[in-house]
């Protein structure tokens, strides 16, 4: 029960938040759940409120305006790494 | 009939002698003034994105009445400045200076600076500038004698044209665009005629590779020498759409109506950002906060002394004005506004660091922090969670620097 609840909240919040992706709207703030550790799936957090390290600081909990860009790169390798240069 | 032709020519011949008078006056005037007459001279050799911090620090020194000194500049890539600052290179082209209010009231820093005559066999440089990372030019140790003074943050960043749909690029998309060229397949950035960027000694390439992974050498696009160059190809392209630069966010700031700036996701980060809070803020928050990835500090080259000190007085006085730290005697105008206004952000006002080109950030202290002044100064407001104070109303914590209470 508690699962199914837990499933429906975040499918609120998802659709709240909108899923489509491409160009989050001004004053996107961050939840306040924000920069929970990370769950047992290990599933990362969206984003940081006490930042230190340098993956932290670059996603760390703000106001700003932001974008979830999804570029399609199809050199991209199949593990979703990087090609050498030519 | 005829008298009117008459008249037309006349007028046009006066009009064409007007010109030419006027042109060779401003020939005249350029060839005619010795830099070395200048009042108080101090020479500089900067890359061309801090032109602006020349023209205004410029003036203000020029009509300063506590220590009056006159900047004259040339501009190269931050690569050539390092080294010519290393190897004695002198100035010998005619060099830009900026003139008193005595001597050019009309004169604005939005203006093109007049040029003085270099002395035959040219000028040292007093002062080198370098806008990122001196390391990503030259990984050895100065030479002895040279130390570098790390200043204001200069932040880079892709542009696109005013028309053009696009609003983000991620590092794995610039990797491809500009590793790759034509053959990168990142829509819509797949055709090298309309990706416009710098030769290799220039900082904004060399720090927007830094951030992509892709080494400046390696760059597809077209190659500009001048930033100008770069935003004059991409207002004028035939396809906006496909069309791509890269700009100092100073820049970028000036031209506004021209060209649009992308929100950069780097690697590792989960969203894209501006390098202001929004796309039409000012505040340069991601830059400071580290949200926005692309950008280096400014770097000031000069000979110092056994104790580090700079040997040329000139030269320590100016540095420290662009440093934000004390002077003696105290300037007669602020200079953290003169920072901040042609779109640096000064150091007291970071909040990350990072210690090479394009490297890893880390949390940023400044001893003398300046972040609630710095926002009031380009929001023109007074920024959330800051709180004024002055000699009447002194702070309930922290201390009062430039009218607001900050943290130390």
């Amino acid at each position: 029960m508690k699962k199914l609840l837990f499933c429906a909240i975040c499918g609120l919040l998802w659709a709240a938040c909108g899923a489509d992706g491409d160009h989050s709207a001004q004053g996107d703030t961050p939840r306040p759940d924000a920069g929970a550790p990370a769950d047992d799936a290990g599933v990362p957090p969206d984003c940081y409120p006490a930042p230190k390290t340098h993956l932290e600081i670059i996603n760390a909990c703000t106001d700003a305006e932001r974008i979830d860009a999804k570029p399609v790169l199809p050199l991209l390798t199949a593990d979703g790494g990087l090609p050498p240069l030519p | 009939m005829r008298g009117a032709e008459w008249g037309q020519r006349a007028l046009g011949a006066a009009l064409g002698f007007a010109c030419i008078a006027f042109g060779l006056t401003d020939a005249a005037r350029a060839q005619d003034v010795a830099c070395s007459e200048l009042p108080n001279p101090i020479y500089l050799q900067v890359g061309d994105t801090q032109e602006p911090l020349m023209k205004s620090l410029g003036r203000a020194l020029a009509d300063s009445s506590v220590n009056p000194m006159t900047i004259v500049y040339v501009t190269s890539g931050s690569c050539t400045n390092i080294e010519a600052l290393y190897t004695d290179t002198k100035i010998t082209k005619n060099p830009f200076y900026v003139p008193s209010s005595a001597a050019d009231a009309g004169w604005s820093p939005k203006d093109p600076s007049p040029t003085c005559t270099i002395p035959e066999g040219g000028h040292l440089i007093d002062v080198a500038n370098s806008a990122l990372f001196v390391s990503a030019c030259n990984p050895e140790m100065p030479p002895a004698g040279i130390k570098l003074f790390q200043g204001p943050v200069q932040g880079y960043s892709f542009v696109v044209p005013e028309a053009s749909l696009q609003k983000s690029i991620t590092a794995e998309q610039g990797y491809f665009v500009f590793g790759f060229g034509n053959s990168g397949m990142a829509e819509p950035w797949t055709d090298e005629a309309f990706m416009d960027i710098r030769t290799v000694t220039k900082s904004t390439l060399l720090s927007m590779a830094a951030a992509i992974g892709v080494p400046a050498e390696k760059w597809r696009g077209q190659r500009f020498d001048k930033s100008g160059d770069v935003l004059s190809a991409l207002t004028a392209s035939t396809n906006p759409e496909k069309s791509i630069g890269i700009l100092g966010v100073e820049l970028y700031d000036q031209h506004r109506d021209q060209v649009n700036v992308l929100a950069y996701r780097a690697y590792g980060q989960r969203y894209a950002y501006y390098p202001d809070s929004t796309s039409t803020a000012f505040d340069k928050r991601n830059v400071r906060d580290g949200h926005y990835v692309p950008w280096s500090p400014t770097v000031w080259l000069t000979k110092v002394d056994g104790d580090g000190k700079p040997l040329d007085a000139r030269a320590a006085y100016m540095i420290d004005l662009i440093l934000g730290l004390h002077t003696d005697p105290v300037a007669d105008f602020e200079a953290i506004d003169i920072v901040t206004d042609v779109g640096l952000v000064p150091d007291c006002a970071m909040r990350v660091t990072r210690s090479v080109e394009g490297g890893e950030l880390s949390l940023y202290e400044p001893v003398e922090p300046c972040g609630c002044y710095y926002e009031s100064r380009v929001t023109q407001a007074t920024p959330a969670g800051c709180v004024p104070c002055g000699a009447q109303t002194p702070c309930a914590a922290g201390v009062c620097r430039h009218d607001f209470c900050e943290a130390r």
